[in-house]
C-alpha cells in the first residue's frame, strides 16, 4: 500500500516509466485537450513550419511525468507541486522515458514533504524535459 | 532595433473563465495519456477513497486553468506574434483535487515579461478556484516569442 515517507531516502528513483510515441496519441491527446494546434496533428503542416513533422503536446509529456510521479504515491492529490521546461520536442517514433530522484526530504508544520528532480528524455539520450521538480506531500 | 513586448503590460489581467469538470472528460484526459489510476476512472474505489468520489489527473489543469490563455494570445493589445510563439516552461501547484460537478473559475493575468538574448518571454499566471472559493490550483506558464516579438 503505497510509498512511506520513513523509507524514502534522499538520492532515491522512482521506477521509470517509458512509453513509445505514434501519430494516433496526438490526434488522442488533442481531442482529449481541446489543443487542435496544427503543429500536433498535421504532419505537412509541422513540415512547412520547419520542424519536420508533427510533435507531441508539451502539457502531454508533463501529464505523463505526472502520472510517472503518481503512480509511484498511488494517491495523486499528494502531488502538490510540478513544474518543468519544455526543453526540446517529442515526436512520434520516440520512445521517451521519465524519471524521477528525490532530492530533499523534510517536515514542515507537520507535513511530510519530498521534493524530487524530474524529466524526460528520448531514446537519443535528449532531454526532452528539464529543469523538472516536483513535491509531494504524504500523510 | 527589433520591437520588444512592452513591461507595462505586467498586471493586465483578463476576463475570467469557467469550467465544469466532468466524469468522462477528465477520464478521457486520464486515458489519453495511458493513465488509468483507479483514483480517476474506479467509481466505487473513489467513493471508498478519503476523496468520497473520483479525483481529476492534476495535469487536467492543462484544460481548465490554461483556458484563459487564448485571451492573451488574441489580445489586440498586447499582439503576440503567434508564430513564433512556444510554450517554453510550465508550473502548477496543486492546492486541492478538482472532482466531477466542480465548476472551476480561473483567473488570469500577465506577471512578468523580459527579454533574453534574442528571445522575448512571457509568464502567465492562472488562478483557479472551486464553486466554494477554495484555491484548487495555480499555474504558471512562461511563453517565448523566438526571435522577439
Amino acid at each position: 500500500m503505497g510509498i512511506s515517507f520513513e523509507d524514502i531516502k534522499v538520492g532515491d528513483e522512482i521506477p521509470r516509466y517509458s512509453v513509445e510515441l505514434n501519430q494516433m496519441m496526438l490526434w488522442i491527446y488533442a481531442g482529449a485537450s481541446g489543443d487542435f494546434n496544427l503543429i500536433h496533428v498535421d504532419k505537412e503542416f509541422g513540415e512547412k513550419v520547419g520542424l519536420g513533422g508533427t510533435i507531441a503536446h508539451g502539457l502531454s509529456s508533463m501529464a505523463r511525468l505526472s502520472k510517472t510521479i503518481t503512480d509511484w504515491v498511488e494517491d495523486p492529490g499528494a502531488l502538490k507541486r510540478l513544474a518543468v521546461r519544455f526543453a526540446a520536442p517529442a515526436r512520434p517514433g520516440d520512445t521517451i522515458t521519465f524519471w524521477g530522484r528525490v532530492v530533499e526530504k523534510k517536515e514542515e508544520e507537520g507535513k511530510k514533504i519530498i521534493v524530487l528532480d524530474v524529466g524526460a528524455e528520448n531514446q537519443d539520450g535528449v532531454q526532452v524535459l528539464t529543469r523538472g521538480s516536483a513535491q509531494v506531500e504524504l500523510t | 532595433m527589433r520591437r520588444v513586448l512592452d513591461p507595462s503590460f505586467i498586471g493586465k489581467e483578463y476576463p475570467p473563465t469557467e469550467y465544469e469538470i466532468g466524469r468522462e472528460k477528465m477520464r478521457e484526459y486520464a486515458r489519453a495519456v495511458e493513465d488509468m489510476n483507479p483514483y480517476y476512472h474506479d467509481k466505487e474505489f473513489g467513493r471508498n477513497s478519503h476523496y468520497g468520489d473520483n479525483i481529476a489527473p492534476p495535469c487536467f489543469a492543462s484544460v481548465y486553468n490554461l483556458m484563459g490563455c487564448a485571451m492573451m494570445f488574441m489580445d489586440p493589445e498586447l499582439k503576440l506574434n503567434m508564430a513564433m510563439l512556444v510554450h517554453g516552461e510550465q508550473e502548477f501547484e496543486f492546492h486541492k483535487p478538482v472532482k466531477p460537478g466542480d465548476v472551476i473559475t480561473t483567473r488570469g493575468k500577465i506577471v512578468d515579461i523580459y527579454q533574453k538574448g534574442n528571445n522575448d518571454f512571457v509568464v502567465y499566471e492562472a488562478n483557479s478556484f472551486n464553486q466554494d472559493g477554495e484555491l484548487v490550483t495555480v499555474g504558471r506558464a512562461t511563453f517565448v516569442i523566438r526571435g522577439g516579438n
